[in-house]
């Protein structure tokens, strides 16, 4: 019996731990909608978290991901709410003030608002803004570079950001490739030839001669289109149209011959007089 | 006689109790950090690196709230001063000898916190060297000192402090407040100076420059986004912060002596 009577405390204990594991969720006040997404002004929280700033700033990255990890999009258009969207950037926006060189907050930005297509114009200022900042990083110029030229259509900028992207540690012939074809897209086919022909120089001076085989046939392609582009021009102002065809320039005399495409296609010239190659930059 | 102010003061400090419940403290956030680290997405050793140089801050903080201020204010309230007065220590050692005491408590601390940061830090890299990024283990050393600084300077304070008001709360009290401002009137100056002069009152402009010239500039000493992201620190701007925070406490320090010297106990 006096054994049995010891049991009575702990099983005592375990009954209020059971109780009380229970009844503390029920008794949590439910906050309203509103109230969890409101945020701190940027400028209140620089204030108020005094030398904590970048523990702050981790902290209100951790609750944006841990929201978009809660929160569930609307089931008929895979979106959240506007409101939501607001609350993460707001949120990533403070992350950022508070330790502006913290790259995570940028990767968020982008990957949750930029392809949701959410204030794309602000959303990628801001990773723009933090890829000037880290000026050791290819990542976030690489991202800004990506997201103006694939959303925005703002070549001149995507150029910019992804010669950055290149310049920077960890940067590689991909991004040179990329930025090729933009400048190419703005244009500027001989920002893309200069630019390349720098690229593919500063390459074999530091013995990374055997990266470079695509920017060289990229360059070749350039070059070609280049020269087909100033026969073009000539043609234009000689008879105030576009010439059916490359072979028209080269019958005409103002091509001695049509360039040879490395990369096994032919060069064209489209409906808004463009010379492209059916292969490479299309 | 100062040798042995120092060495007691320094003896009342290890003994306390509170030093025990604070290194644990440390030590729980520190264990925290890497368990914190599995959640980041990349600039993992960044968020290390916050996490064990606050750690650093915020329990040498509470060192010099808790234990400093105690160790002086309780001789002053409770009259124990005297025991040390009628032996023949002058009151100007008495303070420097408290204030050495203290700062050699201080350092003992940051040096066991700097070993904890470093091995926390050098566990994270183990863990996630992919993710380290750019984390400076030589910035996070010297951060540590000059969080040793900054305490030093808040110690003097404190010592001034308890000599003006012979109350250990309201000490406690005004060496807080003097930390919090300290640490935020360079972004309050600066929030003042870039925002449209007609919303701002000028009595509040003149506030503002008041209280950043005479309390002390506590974001001097802040090293954590350099030593988190390897950024270039100038040492033109460490000499100055480490003459800036010494020569402050030195200050401080020679007026508590001037005050305590022409202080009446009764």
């Amino acid at each position: 019996m006096r054994r049995a009577s010891g049991f009575i405390p702990l099983i005592t204990c375990f009954c209020a731990v059971v109780l009380y594991l229970n009844m503390l969720p029920i008794a949590m006040v439910e906050r309203p909608r509103y109230e969890q997404l409101f945020t701190l002004p940027t400028n209140v929280l620089k204030i108020v978290s005094p030398q904590f700033k970048e523990v702050a700033a981790d902290f209100a990255f951790l609750n944006a991901l841990t929201y978009l990890g809660e929160a569930r999009p609307q089931s008929d258009t895979h979106r959240y709410l506007p409101q939501q969207y607001d609350w993460v950037l707001s949120t990533l926006k403070n992350a950022v003030a508070l330790d502006p060189y913290f790259i995570d907050p940028y990767n968020l930005m982008n990957s949750a608002l930029i392809w949701d297509r959410y204030k794309l114009v602000e959303v990628n200022d801001l990773i723009a803004k933090g890829a000037d900042i880290r000026t050791w990083d290819s990542f976030l110029p690489f991202f800004a570079g990506f997201n103006y030229y694939y959303f925005l259509d703002n070549s001149d900028k995507s150029f910019f950001y992804l010669k950055e992207a290149s310049k920077r540690q960890g940067g590689n012939t991909f991004y040179d490739y990329l930025a090729s074809r933009v400048a190419f897209k703005a244009n500027k086919t001989e920002v893309a030839i200069s630019y390349l022909e720098d690229q593919i120089s500063q390459a074999k001076m530091i013995g990374r001669e055997n990266t470079v085989e695509p920017l060289k046939k990229r360059l070749e392609v350039l070059k070609g289109i280049r020269q087909i582009e100033v026969a073009l021009e000539s043609y234009r102002k000689l008879f105030g149209k576009l010439p059916a065809s490359v072979a028209e320039l080269k019958t005409m005399g103002l091509l001695p011959t049509i360039p040879h495409e490395p990369s096994g296609g032919k060069y064209y010239i489209d409906s808004e007089g463009r010379v492209r190659s059916d292969k490479d930059l299309k | 006689m100062l040798r042995a102010v120092i060495w007691v003061t320094f003896l009342e400090g290890i003994r306390s109790r509170a030093v025990y419940g604070i290194t644990l403290l440390a030590g729980l956030m520190m264990a925290f950090t890497v368990i914190l680290c599995s959640m980041i997405m990349r600039d993992v050793g960044k968020v290390a690196t916050d996490f064990t140089l606050t750690t650093a801050t915020f329990a040498t903080l509470l060192v010099v709230l808790f234990v400093g201020i105690t160790i002086l204010a309780r001789d002053l309230e409770r009259k124990t001063v005297y025991v040390a007065l009628s032996r023949g220590v002058r009151r100007s050692n008495y303070i420097v000898g408290r204030f050495l005491g203290l700062a050699l408590l201080l350092a003992l601390i940051v040096a066991m916190l700097l070993f904890a940061s470093l091995v926390t830090l050098l566990l994270v890299k183990q863990m996630y060297s992919t993710f380290f990024g750019t984390v400076s283990l030589g910035l996070v050393a010297v951060a540590h000192l000059f969080v040793f600084v900054q305490m030093v300077l808040i110690t003097a304070l404190s010592i001034l402090y308890s000599l003006v008001t012979s109350s250990s709360f309201i000490t406690f009290m005004l060496t807080a407040i003097t930390w919090l401002i300290g640490s935020s009137t360079q972004e309050v100056k600066r929030l003042v100076e870039s925002t449209d002069p007609s919303q701002i009152a000028p009595i509040t402009k003149w506030l503002v420059t008041i209280a950043y010239y005479l309390f002390p500039n506590l974001a001097l000493f802040d090293l954590k986004s350099a030593a988190a992201h390897g950024l270039t620190v100038s040492f033109p701007h460490l000499g100055f912060a480490l003459l800036y925070g010494l020569g402050y406490a030195v200050a401080v320090l020679s007026l508590a002596v001037i005050l305590f010297k022409r202080k009446e106990l009764t």
